[in-house]
């Protein structure tokens, strides 16, 4: 009983991540680009059939579903060295292969135009499956296709397997600066809706911090997509790490995230990663002794936290689980966690009993890395209201100067008039309620 | 002096006391500088020879002396004078020395006073040391004196110094005064220093410490007298000594029937004095008896036998060389021949050495093999060199063939020792997981003292068998650094050896790996898989359980988890078991999973160790469901969400429902995420730190395993050490949550139901509204609201009881942290930080206690409305 997960990646980002994750996981487990068996003899402790499943003795075929509404980034893959990695039956590509046009509402049309198809090959896949954990949808929210088809499929999914869970990895625009793509508020505004309520459990990723910290952390100064990915992707690895290798805790996807996640509503996450490092960097430089509290420290620092958010005072962790992989000392866990404590690192919330829970989990042996120890933090913290309340911010500034809208009329939700949008806004108005209740103590009577 | 009778009357009684009870010694102060070797001999015999000596001097003087001391000591008294000198301990020893010097220009005598003096002032018992020093010191002065005088008859008489009284009239009187001033002012100390210096190893030269004999001058010529006037009778008794000597009663001194008592024959007339010399001397032949007895008596087991057999000897070429001047002295009567006395002072070392032996033997007399060593080996600890010569001879000797015995059990693995007489012990009804532990034992009575008890127990390890060649040195009594180097060197080879074996060929580290990822469920898929598939069945009362289809699961575990891909040595030892079933248990209580370990590992993993392995396993494994169930409710409480969102009465208790469910997986995983860092992972990393050790040995890998096992279990709250209450508060508490989540689901079984009783009522209420009706008619329930009658009689007891376990949750926590706050233990402690990291509890559980219990009244009030 594996407790298989099936990835969904859709739109341009949602690929390109994807195929970064996988070609992370493939390496991770000693399986070629082709799918067979790298390493016979070996024999790791991992657990390859969550992501993976065998086509015949030596031959692993990922349990994704590649959705594009334009050939580009699937054709990039179906030439790269990762090409017989995936089921081709598992590949969509529009027919029409005009995309989305990076509106939302054209991206949901197409699903709902498509859904037969798309539907088809993930009720096989789930069959496929023993015992479907869930769900892993990748995409951007602010494109056409990742964010309407994408939230299409959220609903979708809700109803077609109401008792599975539903992780996104979400990547948010960079609102720091102005988006090439106008409409990117909408877009945004419409998937975070879905977002709120079919998804149950958001990992945010944020292009503005992947940016900066490819710029602080690896010295790139222009960072393209490509790099920024290669970041989602080693938090994505590093954030299934306990699914893979299973130990005493944490080995499947509810485990993890029930402790995360306290109340439904609030199920966004950000993440943290330390130490990152690139081919690039001088090697000898980056080559150092980092302890267990280094780690846990960095993981805290607002800096290294792979969303853009303004945090106030009042801000605070409802939930925090390090996964730290690496040769560490499990004396020194403790140890850090009362360093962090007394010197009050990290603000919890006030209404119920909170910690930093850490997860120790092995290196895989196939990939080296610089550092002897590394970091994700995986936390519910409520800062994010305020990436939520930026964003609200410019659509409604966009939304008032009733900009583009016209583009969003085609869609089949709409139908004329904008009450999709007021419906959003309410939903995500109510979401950062939540959150900023979430920092009082009365919480416990919250919607009373 | 108003009391002078009573003072003269006390001083009678001491001076009385004194004479009887330490004559007067007449080589005291001529043999002065011999008092100071008087290291070794014992005390109390010597003691008692000089008084046999005396008595005949002294019998017929005594009632003049004690007149003249007790005169004496009325002067004293009467005179108060004292000695016209400082009691200067450091002065009155320079004298010495410089008194030394002077007479003797070598300066040998005075180095070795001061030698012995720095033992004295070392000697902390010694409190009077100035007192000593000044009596030893007149007594030379004395003996200066007496050296010029010749007259032999009131040499007694005057072989005191006068002390600065020179009106005195008796010198002897002056030794009592001297005398009894140390005694008076020293009356504890004296005693308790005498009484020590008996025991032998203080060399304190006292008053009543004695002479060594030898053949000087003075006691030949007190005694000519004697032999002249008897000399018949003597040759006669010394011929019957010679006899006495080998064991065989003579014509005229035979042996008594009482031990150390001789019986004269009544028709010769011998004179008292005479008589205890003879008893003395007899002595010898009591000893050489009893000595001569045991050999006999061991003679089927020659060995210790021989040994004194071999004193014996030497005793003989004695006997011979004393008989033949007997021989001598019938040719040539009188001057140089052998006399009663000279006899003593000859046999006196021999009879030292029998007495020994005759010690010896009868401490030795039940004792065999290394415990007969042992007891002759306390000996040597003798301070006396001469005794300590004799019974390292002897040792020599004696221990012999066990120096023999441990060769072969060292270097052969053999345990040749039909008499049981080696200090390692053989359990032949000892089981085979014992083996290790049991089979041999070491015999506490059998084990030298210069063996040690570490050093024993390296050599007590049942696999020596194992291989060793090589070394084959041959051991003594004597070397024992070389003894213990080479047992050493032995030793660690054979554990390197066993212990490669242990790890490579019966795979010990796999096994312990094994027990860790099974029992202590570190193989979560495994952990996983299991409880999911047995979940269901285990809820079933116990005695519907059946082994069988639950090895089918087990089975079916192994397979679909990595558990698989372990080691086929591993897979076959999991096994279920089935705990003994009591009325009213669930199958989750009796179950338990089970690792078979036989030999030779269980010698590591005793079958106690896996008792408490199972122990722990079943308190994780409860754990595991617990957290399981709370993933569930969870996972209910997320999907369902959705679903039931427009049921808008019930959101304010499901918003509690699923704080409190949080609470508790926040409890239930930070209690597990603390039984695996600093319960399991800590002891983990230890245990594998000293077993990797590279020098080691079986033993320190028993005892880690061991320590291991009794951290993981003290630690893991299961040892009876941690107050009673704490594990089962940790029960009550995980039972607390499962009622809950019973709970819980019935709310939402009831949720959903409304959900779908909504949705008919709508579908019946577009039916109609299509059939052109009215959808929904008063009589119809509401569409958007439980109907007040369903929600007072379902809805509020459902909340009411999810509430109640939310509160006795809240309040078990609350019971078990203060507990653990008042548990000192530094371990719980962290356990305590773990449970509540951001202080909630600390801060709020008060508050929190309260409102959540007028939150219950609140609640049914607002769900009432």
């Amino acid at each position: 009983m594996p407790r298989e997960i099936i990835t969904i990646q859709a739109g341009q980002c949602g690929n390109q991540i994807g195929q970064e994750f996988w070609g992370q996981l493939c390496l991770e487990h000693g399986i070629s680009p082709d799918g067979t068996m790298q390493h016979h003899a070996q024999e790791i402790g991992d657990r390859k059939d969550v992501f993976f499943y065998q086509a015949d003795d030596d031959h692993y075929i990922p349990r994704a579903i590649l959705l594009d509404l334009e050939p580009r980034v699937i054709n990039t893959i179906s030439s790269s060295p990762y090409a017989n990695l995936f089921n081709p039956e598992n590949i969509f590509l529009s027919k029409d292969g005009g995309g989305a046009g990076n509106i939302w509402s054209l991206g949901y049309t197409a699903g709902e135009r498509e859904s037969e198809e798309i539907l088809e090959k993930l009720d096989r896949e789930a069959e496929g499956s023993d015992s479907l954990e869930g769900f892993m949808l990748l995409h951007s929210i602010a494109g056409g296709t990742g964010s309407g088809l994408g939230s299409f499929l959220l609903e979708r999914l809700n109803d077609r397997y109401p008792k599975k869970l539903i992780q996104t990895y979400s990547v948010f625009p960079n609102n720091e600066k102005v988006s090439d793509v106008v409409v990117q508020p909408y877009n945004s505004m419409l998937t975070l809706q879905r977002l709120t309520q079919n998804a149950d459990c958001v990992v945010v990723l944020d292009n503005a911090a992947l940016t900066r910290i490819a710029c602080d952390r690896l010295h790139i100064p222009n960072p393209t997509f490509a790099q920024t990915n290669q970041l989602v992707s080693t938090v994505m690895s590093a954030s299934t790490t306990t699914l893979r290798y299973p130990g005493y805790m944490n080995n499947d996807l509810v485990s993890m995230i029930a402790s995360l996640i306290p109340t439904p509503k609030c199920h966004f996450l950000q993440t943290s990663y330390t130490p990152f490092t690139s081919e690039g960097m001088d090697q000898t430089k980056s080559i150092r002794k980092t302890t267990v509290h280094d780690v846990m420290r960095r993981l805290l620092q607002p800096k290294n936290r792979m969303v853009s958010t303004h945090p106030s005072k009042q801000n605070c962790y409802i939930s925090i689980l390090n996964i730290i992989q690496g040769e560490v000392d499990p004396t020194d866990v403790h140890k850090s966690l009362l360093r962090i404590r007394e010197r009050q690192l990290a603000s919890f919330i006030p209404w119920g009993p909170a910690s930093i829970q850490v997860a120790l989990t092995r290196k895989s042996p196939y990939v080296q890395t610089p550092n002897r120890v590394n970091g994700l933090m995986l936390a519910n913290h409520t800062s994010i209201a305020s990436l939520f309340r930026r964003t609200c911010d410019q659509f409604d500034k966009l939304k008032a100067r009733k900009a583009f809208l016209e583009q969003y009329r085609h869609g089949t939700l709409f139908q004329g008039d904008y009450e999709e949008f007021t419906e959003t806004r309410n939903v995500v108005e109510d979401l950062i309620m939540e959150y900023e209740a979430c920092e009082s103590p009365d919480y416990v009577n919250y919607g009373n | 002096m108003d009391n002078s009778e009573q003072v003269a009357r006390a001083v009678e009684a001491l001076v009385k006391l004194l004479l009887v009870d330490q004559t007067p010694n007449p080589q005291l102060g001529r043999r002065n500088s011999d008092l100071m070797d008087i290291d070794s001999v014992s005390h109390g015999q010597t003691r008692e020879s000089h008084q046999d000596q005396d008595q005949n001097d002294n019998s017929d003087a005594q009632e003049s002396r004690i007149a003249a001391a007790q005169e004496y000591c009325h002067r004293i008294l009467g005179s108060r004078m004292a000695p016209s000198v400082v009691s200067d301990e450091m002065h009155i020893s320079d004298v010495i020395k410089k008194k030394l010097m002077r007479e003797d220009s070598s300066s040998a005598k005075a180095i070795r006073f001061s030698h012995l003096y720095a033992k004295l002032s070392a000697c902390p018992v010694v409190t009077k040391k100035w007192s000593i020093l000044y009596l030893l010191h007149s007594l030379s002065n004395q003996s200066a004196v007496d050296n010029g005088q010749e007259d032999s008859t009131s040499r007694h008489h005057q072989s005191l110094p006068f002390l600065g009284l020179h009106n005195l009239d008796t010198p002897s009187a002056a030794r009592l005064r001297s005398q009894e001033r140390e005694r008076t002012s020293t009356i504890q100390s004296d005693t308790t220093m005498t009484g020590h210096s008996r025991h032998g190893s203080l060399q304190i030269p006292t008053s009543t410490s004695s002479h060594q004999p030898t053949l000087g001058q003075h006691p030949d010529s007190v005694v000519s007298e004697i032999i002249r006037s008897q000399m018949g009778d003597e040759l006669a008794l010394l011929r019957d000594l010679i006899f006495l000597f080998q064991g065989i009663n003579g014509k005229v001194v035979q042996f008594g029937s009482e031990y150390g008592t001789v019986v004269f024959d009544p028709s010769l007339d011998i004179p008292n004095s005479t008589k205890n010399l003879i008893k003395r001397l007899a002595d010898l032949g009591w000893c050489y008896k009893k000595a001569k007895a045991y050999v006999d008596s061991t003679l089927q087991d020659p060995q210790t036998g021989l040994v004194v057999q071999q004193e014996f000897i030497e005793y003989f070429r004695l006997i011979a060389i004393l008989e033949s001047h007997i021989a001598t002295d019938l040719d040539v009567a009188g001057s140089k021949g052998l006399s009663l006395r000279r006899l003593l002072v000859w046999t006196q070392e021999t009879l030292q050495r029998l007495t020994l032996m005759s010690v010896l033997v009868e401490n030795c007399k039940d004792l065999q093999g290394g415990a007969l060593i042992a007891v002759v080996h306390e000996y040597r600890q003798h301070g006396d060199p001469l005794i300590q010569r004799f019974i390292h001879r002897l040792l020599e000797r004696v221990s012999a063939p066990f120096y023999v015995m441990l060769q072969r059990w060292i270097y052969d693995g053999e345990l040749e020792d039909p008499r049981s007489e080696f200090f390692i012990g053989f359990d032949p009804e000892c089981r085979e997981e014992d083996m290790w532990q049991r089979k041999y034992f070491i015999r506490m009575d059998m084990l030298p003292a210069f063996i040690g008890l570490p050093l024993a127990k390296k050599c007590d390890d049942g696999d020596w068998f194992l291989q060793n060649h090589g070394v084959g040195k041959s051991l003594r009594y004597g070397d024992i650094a070389d003894l213990e180097s080479s047992i050493d060197e032995a030793y660690s080879k054979t554990s390197k050896r066993l212990l490669s074996l242990l790890k490579t060929k019966f795979k010990l580290m796999d096994h312990l790996t094994a027990i860790k990822r099974y029992l202590l469920l570190g193989q979560g898929d495994f952990i996983q898989f299991l409880m999911e598939s047995l979940g269901p069945s285990l809820s079933q009362p116990a005695n519907t359980l059946f082994r069988h289809n639950l090895t089918g699961t087990l089975e079916a575990a192994i397979r679909g988890s990595n558990a698989q891909f372990d080691d086929p040595e591993v897979l076959p030892r999991l096994d279920v078991r089935l705990l003994e079933i009591s009325s009213g248990d669930s199958g989750w209580d009796i179950f338990s999973l089970d690792y078979h370990m036989d030999s030779p590992i269980n010698a590591i993993i005793t079958p106690a160790s896996m008792h408490q392995y199972l122990k722990m396993f079943n308190f994780l494994w409860r754990l595991k469901r617990v957290e399981h169930a709370l993933s569930n409710a969870w996972r209910r409480q997320t999907t369902s969400a959705r679903a039931i969102h427009p049921i808008r009465e019930l959101m304010p208790g499901l918003h509690q429902c699923r704080i409190v469910c949080g609470e508790m997986i926040h409890f239930v995983y930070q209690l597990q995420y603390y039984i695996l860092f600093e319960v399991l992972e800590c002891s983990w990393a230890k245990l594998l730190k000293t077993i990797q050790k590279e020098k080691n040995d079986l033993d320190s890998v028993i005892e880690a395993h061991q320590r291991y096992l009794s951290d993981v279990t003290s630690k893991g709250l299961l040892q009876v050490s941690h107050d009673e209450n704490l594990m089962s508060r940790m029960l009550e508490i995980l039972a607390t949550i499962l009622d809950y989540k019973v709970a819980q689901d019935n709310l939402y079984d009831f949720a959903l139901e409304e959900i779908e009783r909504r949705r008919m009522k709508q579908r019946e209420a577009d039916m109609r509204t299509r059939m052109g009706r009215w959808g929904l008619t008063d009589a119809d329930d509401a569409l958007d609201k439980i109907p007040d009658e369903q929600f007072k009689n379902v809805v509020t007891p459902l909340l009411e009881i999810v509430n109640e376990y939310s509160i006795q949750f809240k309040r078990e926590v609350y019971e078990l942290l203060t507990t653990l706050a008042a548990d000192g233990d530094s371990e719980l402690k962290s356990l305590s930080t773990r449970l509540d990291f951001n202080k909630f509890y600390d801060k709020t559980l008060n508050v929190v206690l309260a409102t959540a219990a007028s939150s219950t009244s609140t609640a049914n009030r607002k769900s009432t409305r």
